[in-house]
């Protein structure tokens, strides 16, 4: 074939594939501890739809546009949409979740900071995609 | 490639690409022509599914004609903190919402003009939410093509009440 | 072989003919034109995103079909036909065959893509390049919608055809001293891409036929409403579109195994090697499509298998960036115009496969998916690698097309521009989509990261988009005009310029 030593290509290969490995492990690994929901998530069922989010807490409060949560608890969403795909999505935090109508997906959080962030829609669904917006609130807790 | 060696090269000429450039900016500014000229119609129709999914409503057929024409101006308005939608007048003012009251027959004229925030389309419908059941022929604007405010759009539909 | 092969002909004879040369020059002069038709909503996107607001585009709904027809131009309109005018041209020279092995249906697959391109461009669909039900179902208005989908329809049976004559021309029509062992890297490279098309686009024709008959309401395959599940056009649709990224991406690789042994004066480090990544790629390459699916709600169990999948085609694209740099180790390297668009491209495709490894580690994904961030990913691949790539061979193929040299200076400043405005645009974009923009959108939230980075990249966009207008300048200018070029070394390469493997019979 070649004239030449490829000791240097086989050491590469070898450096490229551990480092996938690596690469993987550690993925799986963290993807395992992020999909455990903990046993005392409250439920809030979120709701997409053309082009906004409404929300519904486990005692029946709902929401528009907005949503009030409590530092230090943990939440966990159930996310659906009534028309086209969406996806939830709190960037902070990183929560992102597809809303597919016909299914329900979920993902949890556990917000560990008083403050104000955005919601925003991650999945294109037409002419006011880019302004599906809300925004979270997390707030000392009341109890 | 050795046959190359002793083969003459023809070249083209700076004449024969322009036609060439001509040819292509030709077909351009043609298709240019007839996207703009039609700019409304290419995607001015929802797929045949949508009014399928809208389900069997019984749309009877046109009455006849009393020859009344009851003219009605709707002005859409939006409330400061958006929770209010209402004709003519905010919620809890004197001529919100107006009601029209007709007979079979009788046509009526809705001067429709969007003085809220953000796009709207407008459509006469016997449900009281969502938009599948919206009667055919009395829609203003579309979702995929709203009115934008805020503009003046008055559009005169006929509707024929059952 | 240039233009003209014995008296100018007239150009209805070029229209019509079924030789290789000339439906590679359609293909070609075809794939030009949608590139910078391609480029300009590209640049009409990035001014309109300059700023909050509206810039240059009234409506979001334009805005929409503007990056929809954007998309897809580029990538069934340029890219692949770009490819096709490479092999069409090269192969049968590469093989030692007077022509492809069926010149007529060649012929054939070409026409299909003007009257394609007419549909997609007539109706300006405005459902993103995906057409993602149930957004394209129930939402998306026609006839834009139904256009763009018997346009695809059309592209997709043209690209078929044109695999299958370069899969038999290549195992069938090569000369009978050549061993499969001994045709270029750049012929390996279009039989791996053809053999990727021949299992991968009937998935994506047969959801196009489903996509169809569910909008006129006959079936309830992706509907909801009708019993239907979106998230099965979804795997249909990666299943073709993630080996087709590699249909896209390795002729352009071929292209540069062309390049860079010439340029070097080295002969390629490892033959063998480049086989071998071209044949895993392609295989591997199969196993990955649901990585762009992390975020639809699949279960850890499948994510995990998608994830090992995409990780494992990472070894066989980084043997082709290894045997590239070995290549150039030590070599006298002439630095001409294709050789910086070849070297620059390999550059940038490392880069585009280091970002691709954080989207393909499943939790890093929730961070990126549908941001910014995949918009700089894949542009890095489609406009840094394959771009450069096939702009690099353009320049390579110019005077041996032509007869004639283009303008080295041009040349040259047009890579320089190129490469800064790409890497201005798309390194900024991975950033601006760790910061959370998603894709897609006509309008932002006066985020002041954002609007900074958005300028940057608009900014990067217009040095691009100068390049280009002084590169097709040069083209043009070029091939009427400029020098005579010596068509056995126009770069002055010494040594032999084209497929030196001479047949052991002299008189084929």
């Amino acid at each position: 074939m070649s004239g030449h030593s490829n000791w240097p290509e086989w050491i590469y290969v070898a450096v490229v594939i551990a480092l996938m490995a690596w690469v993987g492990a550690e993925a799986w690994e963290t993807e395992r501890l992020i999909e455990h929901v903990p046993a005392d998530a409250k439920t809030i069922i979120v709701t997409g739809q053309q082009w906004f989010w409404t929300f519904e807490h486990e005692d029946g409060t709902k929401e528009i546009g907005e949503l009030h949560v409590e530092v230090g608890k943990a939440y966990k969403f159930e996310v659906v949409s009534t028309d086209v795909n969406h996806s939830f999505n709190i960037h902070d935090y990183v929560v992102l979740i597809d809303a597919i109508p016909g299914r329900v997906n979920t993902v949890w959080f556990a917000p560990d900071k008083v403050g104000e962030h955005d919601i925003q829609c991650r999945e294109y669904c037409g002419l006011i995609h880019y302004n599906m917006r809300g925004t979270l609130y997390v707030t000392e807790p009341t109890s | 490639m050795s046959q190359n060696n002793s083969q003459n090269v023809y070249r083209t000429t700076s004449s024969r690409v322009g036609k060439m450039l001509a040819i292509m900016l030709g077909i351009c500014l043609v298709g240019g022509v007839i996207f703009f000229g039609m700019w409304d119609y290419w995607i001015s129709q929802p797929a045949p599914v949508v009014a399928m999914m809208a389900g069997e409503k019984t749309h009877a057929g046109p009455a006849e004609a009393t020859g009344i024409t009851i003219t009605q101006d709707l002005q859409f308005l939006e409330s400061a903190d958006f929770r209010s939608l209402t004709f003519n007048a905010l919620i809890d003012e004197p001529g919100a919402n107006p009601t029209i009251e007709m007979s079979v027959g009788d046509k009526v004229v809705f001067n429709v003009v969007n003085d809220g925030m953000s796009f709207h389309a407008f459509g006469v419908t016997k449900d009281t939410e969502g938009f599948a059941g919206i009667i055919p022929g009395s829609e203003v604007a579309a979702p995929t093509n709203p009115l934008i405010t805020p503009v003046t759009k008055p559009n005169i539909i006929t509707v024929k009440i059952l | 072989m240039t233009l003209e092969l014995q008296k100018p002909r007239p150009i209805w004879q070029i229209m019509f003919s079924t030789h290789h040369t000339d439906v590679g020059l359609l293909y070609l002069i075809s794939s030009l034109t949608f590139l910078f038709l391609g480029g300009s909503l590209a640049l009409g996107i990035r001014a309109e995103l300059f700023l909050p607001g509206s810039q240059i585009i009234a409506d979001s709904m334009t805005f929409n079909r503007i990056f929809t027809v954007h998309g897809t131009t580029l990538i069934f309109l340029f890219i692949i036909p770009f490819a096709s005018a490479v092999g069409n041209y090269y192969v049968p020279i590469m093989v030692r065959y007077k022509d492809m092995a069926y010149p007529k249906l060649n012929a054939i697959a070409f026409w299909m893509i003007p009257p394609a391109g007419v549909l997609i461009w007539l109706g300006f669909a405005d459902f993103t390049w995906y057409a993602t039900p149930p957004y394209s179902i129930i939402s998306a208005p026609g006839p834009a919608a139904d256009m763009w989908i018997f346009g695809l329809k059309i592209l997709g049976i043209s690209s078929v055809l044109g695999a299958l004559n370069f899969v038999v021309t290549i195992l069938k029509c090569k000369h009978p001293d050549m061993s499969i062992g001994q045709i270029p890297l750049l012929a390996w490279s279009f039989l791996s891409s053809s053999l990727i098309i021949i299992v991968a686009i009937p998935t994506f024709a047969a959801a196009l036929l489903m996509l169809l008959t569910d909008r006129l309401g006959v079936s309830g395959f992706f509907n909801p409403a009708m019993g239907g599940d979106p998230i099965s056009y979804a795997h249909l649709f990666w299943f073709t579109f993630h080996p087709e990224v590699y249909v896209l991406v390795i002729p352009a690789i071929g292209m540069m195994y062309e390049i860079i042994p010439r340029f070097s004066r080295k002969p390629i480090y490892s033959y063998n090697s480049g086989i071998f990544a071209f044949v895993m790629l392609s295989i591997v390459g199969f196993s990955s499509w649901a990585h762009h699916m992390y975020a639809t709600g699949m279960s850890f169990t499948e994510k995990t298998v998608f994830m090992v999948g995409t990780l494992a085609a990472v070894p066989a694209s980084a043997m082709h960036v290894f045997n590239f740099v070995a290549t150039m180790w030590n070599a006298r390297i002439r630095f001409s115009t294709p050789m910086m668009w070849a070297v620059g491209g390999i550059a940038l495709f490392f880069s585009a496969g280091a970002g691709g490894v954080v989207n393909s580690a499943m939790p890093l994904d929730f961070t990126t998916h549908d941001t910014y961030w995949v918009v700089g990913h894949f542009h890095l691949f489609v406009m840094g690698t394959i771009a450069f790539g096939s702009i690099g061979y353009l320049y390579y193929m110019f005077p041996y097309v032509t007869g004639r040299m283009y303008n080295e200076t041009l040349g040259k400043i047009h890579f320089v521009m190129s490469f800064v405005g790409t890497v201005l645009v798309f390194f900024t974009q991975h950033v601006l989509g760790l910061y959370g923009m998603p894709r897609r959108i006509y309008d932002y939230p006066p985020i002041p990261e954002w609007i900074a980075m958005n300028q940057i990249a608009t900014v990067g966009a217009i040095i691009i988009g100068i390049s280009m207008a002084i590169f097709l300048a040069n083209m043009i200018y070029s091939a009427g005009k400029g020098k005579p070029a010596d068509t056995d070394d126009p770069f002055g390469l010494g040594g032999r310029y084209y497929y030196p493997f001479e047949a052991k019979n002299p008189s084929h």
